[in-house]
């Protein structure tokens, strides 16, 4: 009798504990998926331009898109664009911030991200600029030239709804700002080419090897053969290098951003 | 004698371990507390920035507006204040942080003060050196904030770490202590309006 009370009891307390767990659960997950709705996230593949507001066509997009990532190849500068509909309640100068901070834009060693914010005029009414600048770029890119930038190429054309125009005139700004500053940054290029030349070197002495061992034992025509398979195995290899040089993905470096840059509304 | 070495190995083990323990979270904390003190210096440094920008703000409205000069001198005075309260990063504590906070609201509200004066020359509105250097303070005002956030936030990654168990009894062992945070007072550290 006492043992089946004490049963029951345990039961009682284990079901009791798997409902508050799953309420505290339900809770949690509620509040997350709250939070998401607004602040967007970080592209999964990075993207450097993210049209969250709709005002750029597919070609503009793919344009700027290109336009960036190649410049962030030679250069290691990060510009992201991003257009939005709402800021979410912060300030644009926070919102862009933020972004720039918790996405990561702009290499982690030099923190060279450059966050331009656009939200247009016609969802209610007030349109908001700002460009962002990364901790390492404060001295090349400072406040009042973020604001000139804003100010006197992006809100005229703004204010004619050239989205695309107003944004590539501040990309194409930035981008001559910044090709002073970070020019001798190639990364982990340098280990691939001197990889490269031990790779070749140890080809010609394994010929050379080949070469010298044939003309001691074998005949001529046989040492001929053997050094042509030997240079064709090495022509695929560079042949299969270059191909994959040209599909690298893209992604933030994890620069970090303290507040700088400055912006405008119309 | 078998067990005697045994219980002499178990021993020695725990030893070993509780060390390495010990070493790993004391480093731990070292490095969390330099990183509050690097933190604050980056706070004071943007501090500083506003207060550099002063006097050329200063000069510029001058030219214009000469005669106002009891917002001007208000502005020089709170600046002088200001520079004269600095924190070393190893006295951080709630005293001193309010005290350097509350000097630099004397700068808050100095600027907000000429800023509000300002509206009535539409000819300095209109100086493109004027317009500048407001967006270079507005830039500042930002900074101030996002460094003030990132204190706070290393500053609580600090006080989590030391003050949890077990590491709060290595933490009391060699001295360490829970850091102050910046406190936001209801709207006197707010940004002072620069309107267009």
């Amino acid at each position: 009798m006492k043992e089946e009370n004490k049963k029951i009891v345990s039961n009682r307390i284990i079901l009791r504990t798997i409902l508050v767990a799953s309420i505290f659960f339900l809770f949690f997950s509620l509040k997350t998926v709250l939070a998401k709705e607004c602040f967007p996230e970080k592209p999964a593949p990075a993207r450097f331009v993210n049209d969250l507001a709709n005002v750029f066509t597919t070609a503009q997009k793919n344009e700027l898109e290109n336009k960036i990532g190649a410049f962030s190849d030679t250069n290691s500068t990060q510009i992201l664009v991003i257009t939005v509909s709402d800021l979410c309640g912060y300030d644009k100068s926070s919102f862009a911030q933020q972004i720039g901070e918790k996405w990561g834009v702009g290499n982690k060693d030099f923190n060279n991200g450059v966050v331009i914010l656009v939200k247009p005029k016609e969802i209610d009414g007030k349109g908001e600029a700002f460009i962002a600048s990364g901790y390492g770029l404060e001295g090349a890119l400072p406040d009042a030239i973020c604001w000139d930038i804003v100010q006197n190429e992006m809100i005229p054309l703004f204010k004619k709804k050239a989205y695309f125009e107003g944004v590539d005139a501040a990309v194409n700004i930035i981008i001559g700002i910044a090709s002073g500053e970070f020019k001798t940054y190639e990364p982990n290029r340098t280990p691939q080419i001197s990889g490269l030349i031990v790779f070749f070197l140890i080809i010609a002495i394994y010929v050379a090897l080949a070469i010298y061992r044939s003309r001691k034992y074998g005949t001529i025509s046989s040492a001929g053969r053997r050094g042509g398979t030997i240079f064709y195995g090495g022509g695929g290899f560079s042949g299969g290098r270059s191909s994959s040089w040209g599909g690298s993905s893209r992604s933030f470096g994890g620069g970090s951003f303290g507040g700088g840059g400055a912006g405008g509304s119309w | 004698m078998k067990k005697t070495w045994i219980t002499i190995g178990v021993v020695a083990l725990i030893v070993i371990i509780l060390y390495s323990v010990t070493i790993g979270a004391y480093n731990s904390m070292v490095e969390k507390d330099e990183a509050v003190s690097g933190a604050w210096s980056q706070v004071e440094n943007v501090y500083q920035r506003r207060t550099d920008l002063i006097p050329n703000l200063v000069e510029t409205v001058k030219g214009y507006a000469a005669h106002e000069k009891e917002v001007l001198t208000g502005v020089v005075e709170a600046r002088s204040k200001a520079t004269s309260v600095n924190i070393d990063p190893s006295n951080l504590n709630a005293e001193s942080i309010k005290k350097f906070q509350a000097a630099q609201e004397g700068i808050s509200s100095a600027l907000s003060r000429l800023m509000v004066v300002v509206e009535r020359y539409p000819d300095l509105k209109a100086n493109q050196n004027f317009l500048q250097l407001q967006a270079q303070l507005e830039g500042t005002e930002n900074r101030i904030t996002v460094e003030r956030q990132k204190f706070n936030d290393t500053a609580k990654e600090y006080n989590t770490y030391i003050r949890k168990f077990p590491k709060n009894i290595i933490a009391g062992m060699f001295g360490f202590e829970k850091r102050a945070y910046f406190e936001a007072e209801s709207g006197a550290e707010k940004a002072p309006q620069v309107k267009f």
